[in-house]
């Protein structure tokens, strides 16, 4: 007996996490994420959790003879409920985005565009005492749906996810930052008992890889102004998903005097050429803190020819 | 590293000859959706078995341990996979464990299982790979592949593996191609043999029939790299058993072939990264002396970095511990064919050099002096070293942690004199839904010997050499 009304309970909790997720993804805007679009997707989430609520309701009235295959809808109602991945959620309370803070308030900063629920949710992490703080949501499910052949066998379902991981530079995060500040960071092996000491790396190495001391971060943005040029390029037509640089994406390896590697990156403005001359520009104004933060432009290319949001050097 | 120590060249000794039993291959296609990945892996085992009379559960108990070769866990959305497959092949509670590098995953589990025989931990090991590529779209399948490339450096850059790969191709078209017509031709002719040969081969997920002008005219992938210059990406498993010398003979007493073949795998390796290539002087192979590099950079200007972005130190590693582990000296002299990593028409010509078919900046020539054909096409004589009889990458299957081990059980059955049997078979064709050509032909190399394979991982970041040889032509190693 306890059973079975435990199993209505949960059903009714799950048709009112439902409902409330219908709720939110219907005020989704369409948001191109990574080239898909999130709100499309929502909505269909949010047709299948409707049609999960007609199914939960005739359960509920069923739930006395159905408790058994309570274990059953749990798992669809897992499927459809948004809940954050990491339990420390709402200890973090504080906002880490002012612009989610700019977003909740329009009349008072009417010109931020409006921030949609999707984004203003998606996970977000700080680190405070070597630890990690979580805001919001760090993965949003998807139902499946089946495969069927021509004849109308079942052949497998589809498994659609959405997750967010937490990556941590370490001892490259240096570089990652100094890219949003306009300039190139690179590393020296400064080991007097190294066989290679004064080897220059870039791409920025934290150990030497000969004797594995640490590595001395050594500004090169003068160097590669002045010496970088093309060792070898390729232009790519094609991409894998997620890819967000325009096609073609022309790969170069980039050799500088001095510098033992060969760096790899992609020129966004010209035609690369075996020796030409190019020099760093850098996303300043609205940085990733990514490798895509760092571009390149033949010499001589004009400051108002390159792509928005990136400076040459500083 | 760019100087070695002693230790570090040390050539490697076996405490034991280890001897491959037999193998077995999967079905090879882009997609499967009729089976499970077990299912596919329970079709290469159950060949193994059946090549040497058989049934599989008399095979099975010979199996002491097991090496699994499965390089992606997103491609077949299953953690742990190796353990799924250890459970459903009905091994359990054997040792079992998992290998993965890269494209050379296949050769990498190889190396391990015989490592396990030759220790003496193993009497009996199964070594199988597998790969599961069809879970996601081919734009998905590439965001995939690139993050086998340093995530934070490379893999932003458009998800694209072919594009970090195409910046080498690139080089080695500009330095020893000379940008020429003909060294694309040359390049071109690697995927017609290679789609032609994979016609007779009813496990071959891309029989072709195609010419240097369909190559030349199919879609730019990554200039000067086409679609048909490519590898493919497949789903299929492929199996071999490994024993000592006792354990091996014994196995195949009973079977058509009665003796097992000889095997040795050596490893090399270089960085992920090719940015993180570092200048340093070209280690030498058996047949080549410093004389034979003095005058390269007069020959090809541009070429004077090493490894630069033109060669593979890792192939040329593992050339180096296999060739002086086994006592080959010139491999086109001492192999009678072999099976190389051809995931892109001008990487297989890359390869040539690395491995030392042919020096440095001359590796176009192994394709237009014809040596590299089962029948030469220029003098109509027998090629001197046949290559990539499979099909190999571009016309049989890129499954890749099954990849290294299809090439070595197809050696085996030219060692064994066998594989127009494996391959004529009229059942086998019909299993597979695969036509068999009227035209088919027997590529079994006469009287074939010894046999290399090469196994390569992305952008040369690992990189395997197995040797197989007939017992009765086993090489002397030097100073035994």
């Amino acid at each position: 007996m306890a059973a079975k009304a435990k199993g209505k309970g949960n059903a009714k909790k799950f048709v009112k996490t439902a409902s409330k997720h219908v709720a939110r993804s219907a005020t989704l805007p369409s948001t191109k994420v990574f080239g898909r679009k999130v709100g499309k997707v929502a909505r269909a989430v949010s047709k299948k959790a409707a049609r999960r609520i007609v199914k939960a309701k005739k359960f509920i009235k069923a739930a006395p003879k159905k408790a058994k295959s309570f274990a059953k809808l749990k798992k669809a109602a897992t499927v459809v409920s948004r809940k954050p991945a990491f339990k420390m959620v709402k200890k973090a309370a504080k906002p880490i985005k002012p612009a989610v803070k700019k977003a909740s308030k329009p009349k008072t900063t009417p010109k931020v565009a409006p921030i949609s629920l999707e984004e203003k949710n998606r996970g977000k992490v700080r680190v405070e005492n070597y630890r990690y703080k979580f805001d919001g949501n760090f993965h949003y499910p998807s139902p499946n749906s089946p495969i069927y052949d021509e004849h109308g066998k079942l052949m497998g379902v589809t498994n659609p996810r959405d997750i967010t991981h937490v990556h941590m530079y370490g001892g490259e995060a240096i570089f990652f930052e100094s890219l949003g500040k306009g300039k190139l960071i690179a590393s020296r092996c400064d080991n007097p008992d190294c066989e290679t000491k004064g080897s220059i790396y870039m791409p920025f190495r934290i150990h030497c890889p000969d004797c594995l001391a640490k590595n001395t971060p050594l500004d090169i943005t003068d160097l590669a102004n002045r010496s970088a040029k093309i060792y070898t390029f390729m232009i790519c037509e094609r991409s894998g998903a997620f890819n967000v640089l325009p096609k073609p994406i022309k790969f170069i390896n980039i050799e500088f005097d001095g510098v033992v590697t060969i760096l790899m990156s992609y020129l966004c403005k010209g035609t690369p050429k075996f020796g030409m001359r190019v020099v760093p520009i850098f996303n300043t104004k609205k940085p990733t803190y990514t490798i895509l933060d760092m571009s390149w432009v033949p010499e001589g290319t004009k400051a108002e020819e390159l792509p928005e949001n990136f400076t040459f050097s500083k | 590293m760019i100087t070695f120590s002693d230790k570090q060249l040390r050539i490697p000794k076996m405490s034991k000859p280890v001897y491959m039993v037999t193998g077995g291959m999967s079905k090879f296609d882009r997609a499967m959706p009729e089976k499970r990945t077990e299912e596919i892996c329970i079709d290469a085992l159950t060949e193994a078995a059946k090549f040497i009379d058989m049934k599989p559960k008399e095979l099975k108990r010979y199996i002491h341990t097991c090496y699994y070769g499965h390089f992606a866990d997103h491609f077949g959305d299953q953690l742990l996979g190796e353990a799924v497959i250890h459970d459903r092949l009905g091994l359990d509670p054997l040792g079992n464990i998992g290998i993965k590098t890269g494209g050379a995953t296949g050769g990498s589990t190889l190396w391990e299982a015989c490592k396990a025989v030759a220790s003496g931990y193993s009497d009996c090991a199964l070594a199988m790979g597998w790969e599961r590529m069809d879970e996601v779209p081919t734009d998905e399948g590439n965001n995939y592949i690139s993050c086998a490339a340093d995530k934070d450096w490379e893999t932003p850059m458009g998800h694209i593996y072919t594009g970090y790969y195409a910046v080498m191709a690139q080089k080695y078209w500009q330095i020893y191609g000379k940008e020429e017509e003909s060294f694309r031709r040359t390049m071109a002719e690697i995927s017609v043999k290679n789609h032609y040969y994979a016609c007779m081969n009813p496990h071959a997920h891309a029989p072709m029939r195609i010419t240097v002008e369909d190559v030349l005219k199919s879609p730019v992938v990554a200039y000067p790299l086409r679609a048909l210059d490519a590898c493919l990406m497949s789903v299929g498993a492929a199996c071999a058993i490994i024993c000592d010398e006792k354990t091996a003979y014994e196995m195949v007493k009973d079977s058509p072939h009665r003796v097992p073949l000889r095997i040795d795998v050596a490893a090399g390796s270089h960085t992920l990264r090719p940015a993180c290539r570092r200048d340093m002087e070209i280690p030498l192979l058996p047949n080549e002396t410093t004389d034979t590099y003095k005058d390269l950079d007069n020959q090809f200007p541009g070429g004077e970095r090493y490894p630069g972005f033109t060669g593979f130190l890792a192939a040329r590693m593992a050339a180096y511990y296999a060739y002086n582990m086994t006592g080959v000296h010139d491999p086109t002299e001492d192999m009678d064919l072999v099976e190389l990593h051809d995931a892109f028409t001008i990487s297989d010509i890359q390869t040539y050099e690395d491995i030392g078919i042919r020096p440095y900046g001359q590796g176009r020539t192994y394709v237009e002096s014809g040596d590299c054909y089962l029948t030469n096409p220029r003098t109509g004589g027998p090629g001197k070293l046949p290559a990539n009889l499979s099909g190999g990458l571009i016309g049989c299957m890129h499954a890749v942690g099954a990849t290294g081990i299809m090439q070595v059980v197809e050696i085996g059955q030219h060692l064994w004199n066998r594989w127009g049997e494996m391959h004529g078979d009229e059942e086998k064709w019909v299993r597979f839904r695969r036509e068999k050509p009227k035209d088919w032909k027997n590529l079994q190399v006469p009287g074939a010997k010894r046999g290399l394979a090469i196994s390569h991982a992305g952008v040369g970041s690992h990189v395997t050499c197995t040797i197989l040889q007939h017992p009765d032509h086993v090489l002397q190693r030097k100073g035994e």
